[in-house]
């Protein structure tokens, strides 16, 4: 009885979640869809979703992996406290970082123009989808360093490496797979984000209408357009969460 | 405590023989009209607003509010066309302006706009804000090269000119009366300005949602609020 | 040579030993779990930062609290199987070694890796993975080589082995070892010196034969359990083994074992009769003696004898004095063939 309930509320959760998903790609017909994608405009969307999620993960990997490293491995006063601020974007509406950007970096703001100019750049997006998608890689980074046995780092320091090649040879290739894991989050979570671009940098035209943007223009005027451009979307998600899956050495790995 | 229990139960039959009466009206609208039908609905309506376009989208989609107001008569007109409201009613009129924000600014007339490095936000093509935005800038040459910004609701407009990422913006003239001194406008001369009519359709006919229509014409609410007839 | 002088709290312990290891010979610390042995291993290894201590290999000093002197792991040259081996997981047994320094293939070889070198090490067995954290131990030309506990983890058949090949490597290594292990009989056999370890102190620090026959108190009696004696295996008529001793003698055993072993056994199951007496009990073993050492703890004696090989008997005050055991005693020690032994060496 109880194994029949536990049955009936993955298959449910399933179905919930798989609907809203196939339903994109059922409600219009291919054809439909590669004409909406020959839209230049929807073209220049995708292409700048494209480009700012590289950097955005690339500036989150670089700078997240080594403050994971240092959380996972030292403990000092005010760690906890530290954690949690990190994890801060994680439970903050992304339109209420959107008013926390402008408020610090908005020409109005703490900063008060005082650096480059973000708002209606596109760097601009690329710093709001960093607050927003950097915890995702964070935690999972400091988990997977967590991990780790710790002989094995022992075990490298005593075989002569300092502790940069420790970090180097022996911690990030063996957490590896869970460092891939929070990349795909943090990935797929700059792609979906809407609400603090929009009020950070707002939505032009290849500077700063990001592909969740555009879907949100088109779904009120060319609803065919926003299937189309949101099956890019979850085809773009799916491969990277496949591609992260795919990695050796992973207790879940799909090979 | 019987007594109680009877008497509640009592009410509540009392309560839904009323034709559905405690059931809240659902009214959705354009964001331009918030100040104003929030002091003009009573209790029992339950107020939505968001980009008219979107709400529009949406009744295709099937949504049914009681009552659908947006910022144009093209949208409301052509629901009513696809048979999927009644016929639509003007109830107000507003004035698109040019605004800025309180303070200096680099933009003091409209053909400040065509200067450079000058940054315009606007809302976005199918926005009746958008559209009407799009009107005048067609009528001020090179103006349009300085758009920065086409926000998916004319509050997105509102919000950056506050923050001062952008110079100017096309906005509703209620909308520079709700920021109460945030904004200051700028005149536009009689010719570039565009007729902005507001129409109303009920969607779910009930004599309820009829009357909300028929009292929005030219409703107090409005006036104070900035509106214009309609 | 290696030297310590290490004042800790690790957990519930205050650590409080000193020692020096010379070169080419192996000290062994035994105690049970808890005891802080692998603590020390770690402050030398510089993986535990003691409270007050001093650790000098040869003329070098890597650690020195009172002169702010503490060298990283990486800049002491030590060479520290784990007692889990902890190899990388993500690299093959030849990249394991070679993580530590050059010459892997010829340090497999002569673990008799070679076959093995591109193996993972989740694809090795116990003892395959014991040699390759040896190997990777060795590839870094260590100055002290420090083990913790290297053959616990073994099963009991590669544990034969595996103990023969450490006798060996030992032999040969020219720098100082410290072993840890909860084995006296481990200990026995790899080490030169034994360090009883108990509770945070050392209790004594002596070769295996003393410190089983003069036990420094009833403790060091009851942790240093075995007589270690060297011999030649043969398999017997009736299912019983027959060991030539070294230095002579023979015995019985009713373990199995074939060539060179080692036969242990307990003080307390040797008994001391005058010399020549009659075989009159079920005991077949009977070596002839000489009392060499009386030592007292308690009501126990135990009794350093003499028999070709150092043989402890542990016998009561009262026997001592009716047989009137003294050194330079003539006895006969006897002990069950049922209460030996057998450890390939």
């Amino acid at each position: 009885m109880f194994r029949a309930g536990l049955v009936a509320c993955l298959a449910g959760l399933l179905i919930f979640l798989a609907l809203p998903v196939l339903a994109i790609f059922v409600e219009a017909s291919p054809g439909e869809l590669l004409a909406s994608l020959k839209d230049p405009a929807a073209r220049d969307a995708l292409w700048l979703s494209a480009q700012v999620t590289a950097v955005a993960v690339a500036i989150i990997v670089t700078v997240g992996t080594p403050a994971a490293w240092l959380l996972a491995t030292r403990r000092f006063r005010g760690r906890s406290a530290l954690v949690t601020l990190l994890e801060l974007p994680l439970v903050v509406p992304p339109a209420v970082a959107g008013v926390g950007l402008l408020a610090a970096f908005g020409p109005a703001g703490l900063l008060g123009g005082a650096g480059p100019d973000l708002v209606l750049e596109t760097a601009g997006v690329v710093v709001a989808l960093v607050f927003v998608a950097s915890p995702f890689y964070v935690r999972q980074a400091q988990a997977a360093f967590a991990a780790l046995d710790p002989t094995w780092l022992e075990a490298s320091r005593t075989s002569g490496a300092s502790e940069a090649r420790t970090f180097a040879r022996v911690a990030v290739p063996v957490a590896l797979p869970g460092l891939g894991t929070g990349l795909a989050l943090a990935w797929g979570r700059a792609l979906g984000e809407f609400g603090a671009t929009l009020m950070f940098a707002g939505s032009f035209r290849g500077t700063t209408q990001t592909a969740p943007l555009a879907i949100y223009e088109r779904f009120a005027t060319d609803f065919t357009s926003a299937l189309a451009l949101s099956a890019v979307l979850i085809a773009l998600s799916a491969s990277i969460l496949v591609t992260v899956k795919l990695l050796p050495g992973r207790p879940d790995a799909l090979l | 405590m019987r007594h109680a229990l009877a008497a509640l139960a009592a009410a509540g039959a009392l309560a839904s023989c009323g034709g559905g009466g405690d059931e809240p009206l659902k009214v959705t609208a354009a964001s331009s009209l918030k100040v104003a039908l929030t002091e003009y609905a009573s209790d029992g309506v339950a107020l939505a607003f968001a980009g008219s376009d979107q709400l529009a989208a949406q009744i295709r989609q099937g949504a049914r509010p009681d009552v659908f107001v947006a910022a144009n008569e093209k949208l409301p007109a052509d629901l009513h066309a696809e048979g999927l409201t009644q016929p639509p009613v003007r109830i107000a009129s507003n004035r698109i302006v040019l605004a800025v924000s309180a303070g200096t600014s680099a933009v003091r007339s409209p053909e400040d706009l065509a200067r450079d490095g000058v940054r315009i936000a606007v809302a976005a093509r199918g926005v009746p804000a958008g559209d009407y935005a799009q009107r005048v800038l067609d009528s001020l040459p090179r103006a349009g090269a300085n758009v920065r910004s086409r926000e998916p609701d004319v509050s997105g407009v509102v919000g950056k000119l506050l923050q001062r990422a952008v110079d100017a913006g096309f906005v509703y003239a209620t909308d520079v009366r709700a920021s109460r001194g945030g904004l200051r406008e700028i005149a536009l001369p009689p010719r570039l300005a565009p007729d902005v009519r507001y129409a109303a359709v009920v969607v779910r006919d009930s004599p309820r949602a009829r009357a909300f229509v028929d009292g929005l014409r030219g409703a107090p609410a409005l006036r104070a609020a900035g509106f214009g007839p309609p | 040579m290696l030297f310590f002088d290490l004042r800790a709290r690790v957990g519930r312990i205050d650590l409080e030993v000193a020692a020096e290891v010379r070169a080419g010979e192996c000290l062994a610390l035994v105690g049970p779990s808890g005891a802080g042995k692998t603590s020390v291993l770690r402050a030398i290894a510089g993986l535990l930062h003691p409270e007050t201590g001093r650790v000098t290999c040869d003329n070098t000093v890597w650690l020195d609290t009172g002169a702010g002197v503490d060298r990283p792991p990486e800049g002491r040259r030590v060479g520290f199987v784990f007692q889990d081996y902890a190899l990388f997981p993500h690299l093959s047994a030849r990249d394991n070694v070679a993580y530590a320094g050059p010459g892997a293939d010829a340090l497999l070889e002569r673990f008799g890796l070679s076959a093995r070198a591109s193996a993972r090490p989740r694809q090795l067995s116990g003892g395959e993975r014991q040699r390759v954290a040896l190997a990777r131990a060795l590839a870094r030309r260590p100055e002290v080589l420090l083990l913790d506990e290297p053959l616990s983890a073994l099963d009991a058949r590669t544990r034969a082995s595996a103990t023969r090949e450490l006798v060996g490597l030992l032999h040969e290594t020219p720098v100082p070892t410290l072993l840890v292990t909860h084995d006296f009989t481990e200990a026995a056999t790899l080490a030169d010196r034994i360090a009883v370890l108990h509770e945070g102190r050392i209790l004594q620090v002596a070769a295996a034969s003393e410190l089983a026959a003069q036990p420094a108190s009833g403790l060091v009696a009851d942790l240093t359990g075995a007589v270690v004696l060297e011999g030649v295996a043969r398999a017997d008529r009736d299912g019983l083994t027959r060991i030539a001793l070294t230095n002579g003698g023979t015995i019985t055993s009713t373990d199995a074992g074939e060539g060179p072993v080692a036969v242990t056994l307990h003080p307390w199951d040797i008994a001391v009769e005058p010399a020549d007496s009659e075989a009159a009990g079920s005991a077949r073993n009977r070596l002839p003696a000489t009392v060499v050492t009386v030592t007292a703890i308690g009501a126990r004696v135990r009794l350093g004898l003499e028999a070709g090989q150092p043989v402890t008997a542990e016998v009561t005050a009262a026997a001592v004095a009716a047989l009137d055991l003294r050194p330079g005693t003539r006895v006969d020690a006897t002990f069950k063939a049922a209460a030996t032994r057998l450890v390939p060496r």
